[in-house]
């Protein structure tokens, strides 16, 4: 009795809690659809009693929308592949390779996740600047490529696999490249995973480094064409929360996407022989 | 042909003030099996992972089939590793883990069916080949490594600890097979073993290492009978050999050879068997008490206090609970004489 109470408890605060997440995203969406009468009233409804499309199809109007989503991908996209690759090449080197000074160096590495991206923000801006790397597809992506954070977990998990592995994989006759991209890789699916989607949504959701890096209009990403398309506007929130629904939507459907290998990553510390 | 000759080797890891292998010498005849037997840490790993080109040596040669190997990969050694953990790529199914060695050398696809098949009914794999490792038992993933190392027909197997992950009775079945396995692949075998009765049923050669030197090498029956110093005598039988010093012979009232000649400083060995005990007295034999008798089946081990020793005998006789009385001799042939320090048999 007393069992079936505190489930019952339990459940009722789950569901207390998943509809205080959810409200803002289906505030969102409602509002996407609502026409300007139904925004601005005195008592306005979870739902739209009149349905339109206006906001989107101002949105699509007043913003290249396929110009900054293209930009958006590429960013996004580009930053997780690179991310990836470069992040688990450190992070091998890091826990499976022998060289002098490679614990210095690691701790070196740590030592610079202390530093706030903010601070490093400006110099970084400057040295793109230097390079003629500013509205360039490559000067938006190339810094956020590597992270140290991602190295450092991919390392400790990398730290797991027995050197034994790799031995037999010696003498059985793969490259140390091949050991790297067939065994080593496909071992730390679900921490790359994991860190993947982590930059996919990272990068998609930037906002500060583009508005700092691209300059040209035809150059913005979505979150920065928005925002600027919003001052212009005044404060059309049915506008606005189309262009947040159509940001979001992406994000969403990669993090269900990657649900399954995402959650093994987090709960898993070791790959199981 | 593809003996293994090692010449003074010496090890010491980098950053290590110890060596771990000081003047390794040994060789392996071709199609021969070898065991490297020692306690825990005295070195067997480190070397036959420099036989394979895992780990390089500070110093000295290895030649397998004739060619000194320094500087040769591992993968061109034309050896098979079969390490403790199987060390199996926990991603790839039995059949890729068996043949990706096989695919890497670019052996045609109808070569390595052929071979595969062969080796997994062999090793009775067969209905295992779509498995990933962590569904088969430590058993089956033995004989995965097992048919990893085998299917490339390498010269040389080398092999460390394959057994100790089994439970006690798959041990027993499984080292006779191994046996006859490799003696039927002639194939030459390098065993790395802490486990006495291992390298002693298995074994062509002992090679025995302690504290990462060479104690002694032999045949398993030299090295019972002649152990060429103390730490071999009580490293190879159990129960253990009783070892004595000749003051406690005479203590015992037990004349040696030795001792008629004048000496006392040696230490005796006897085995536990090679005692002949009575619940009566004889004359001649010595007295002590039993302290305890552990009945085995097919012998008792009794633990015998006797002028300040204590002795540990294996009878075939029932001894009967209780009974404390008790009265040995040792077969005199069979006694084993070390110099004081122990390191040399004399
Ligand atoms: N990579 C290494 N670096 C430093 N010391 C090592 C390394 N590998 C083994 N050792 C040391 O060498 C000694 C022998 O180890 P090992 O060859 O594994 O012994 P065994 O296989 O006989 O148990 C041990 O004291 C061990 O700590
Ligand atoms: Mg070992």
């Amino acid at each position: 009795m007393k069992k079936q109470l505190s489930k019952t408890a339990f459940y009722a605060f789950m569901l207390i809690s998943v509809a205080i997440t959810l409200f803002p995203f289906i505030w969102m969406i409602s509002t996407s659809f609502k026409p300007p009468d139904e925004i601005f009233t005195k008592h306005p409804s979870l739902f739209p009693s009149r349905f339109t499309l206006d906001g989107y199809r101002q949105l699509f109007a007043a913003v290249s929308m396929w110009t900054h989503l293209f930009n958006s991908v590429i960013y996004a996209v580009f930053v997780t592949i690179l991310s990836v690759l470069f992040n688990s090449m450190a992070a091998y080197a890091f826990a499976k390779l022998r060289f002098p000074g490679r614990e210095k160096l690691f701790a070196l590495l740590l030592v610079t996740m202390m530093v706030p991206g903010q601070v490093t923000m400006l110099p970084v801006f400057l040295i793109l600047k230097s390079m003629g790397l500013l509205n360039t597809y490559a000067g938006l992506i190339i810094p956020g490529s590597a992270a140290v954070f991602a190295i450092f977990m991919i390392r400790q998990f990398m730290a797991e696999i027995p050197e034994e592995i790799l031995e037999a994989a010696r003498i059985d006759g793969l490259s140390e490249f091949s050991i790297f991209w067939r065994i080593i890789l496909p071992l730390c699916r679900p921490i790359i995973a994991t860190l993947a989607v982590f930059s996919f949504i990272g990068a998609w959701n930037d906002f500060l480094w583009p508005l700092i890096i691209m300059l040209r209009e035809d150059k913005y990403t979505l979150p920065v064409a928005l925002a600027s398309a919003n001052g212009q506007y005044n404060t059309d929130w049915a506008f606005l929360m189309a262009g947040a629904v159509v940001v979001v939507i992406p994000a969403v459907l990669i993090f269900l996407l990657a649900q399954k290998h995402y959650i093994k990553g987090i709960a898993a510390g070791a790959v199981k022989g | 042909m593809a003996e293994i000759r090692i010449e003074n080797l010496c090890k010491t890891f980098h950053g290590a003030s110890k060596p771990v292998l000081e003047n390794i010498s040994f060789n392996v005849d071709d199609s021969r099996f070898v065991s490297l037997l020692g306690p825990s840490g005295c070195g067997k790993t480190t070397l036959l992972r420099i036989i394979a080109g895992l780990e390089d040596q500070s110093s000295g040669k290895v030649f397998i089939g004739g060619r000194d190997v320094d500087g040769v990969h591992p993968r061109d050694r034309d050896m098979s590793f079969v390490f403790q953990n199987y060390a199996l790529y926990p991603h790839f199914s039995v059949r890729d883990n068996i043949s990706l060695g096989l695919r890497l050398r670019k052996v045609p696809a109808k070569e390595i069916d052929s071979r595969l098949n062969r080796i997994s009914t062999m090793l009775g794999l067969e209905s295992l080949l779509e498995r990933k490792p962590r569904a088969l038992s430590g058993g089956q993933r033995q004989r995965v490594a097992l048919a990893r190392a085998l299917i490339r027909n390498p010269k040389v197997f080398l092999l460390d600890e394959p057994l100790s992950n089994l439970d006690a009775k798959l041990r027993d079945r499984t080292r006779g097979e191994l046996k006859m396995l490799f003696r039927s692949v002639k194939g030459t075998v390098v065993y790395v073993t802490h486990d006495q009765v291992e390298a002693m049923t298995m074994s062509d050669k002992i090679v025995i290492i302690n504290e990462g030197r060479i104690q002694q090498i032999g045949s398993p029956e030299e090295i019972y009978d002649k152990p060429a110093n103390v730490f071999v005598a009580a490293f190879i039988g159990t129960p253990q050999i009783n070892l004595l010093t000749g003051a406690q012979l005479r203590e015992l009232g037990f004349r040696t050879l030795q001792q008629a000649e004048g000496k006392d400083g040696f230490i005796c060995g006897i085995r536990p068997e090679n005692v002949s005990v009575s619940g009566e007295p004889r004359e001649g034999w010595m007295k002590g008490g039993v302290v305890m008798s552990e009945p085995t089946g097919a012998v008792t081990i009794l633990t015998v206090s006797a002028a300040g020793a204590e002795l540990r005998f294996s009878t075939g006789l029932k001894w009967p609970s209780g009974k404390s009385d008790i009265w040995f001799n040792f077969e005199t042939e069979r006694l084993h004489f070390f110099d004081p320090a122990g390191e040399r048999r004399i």
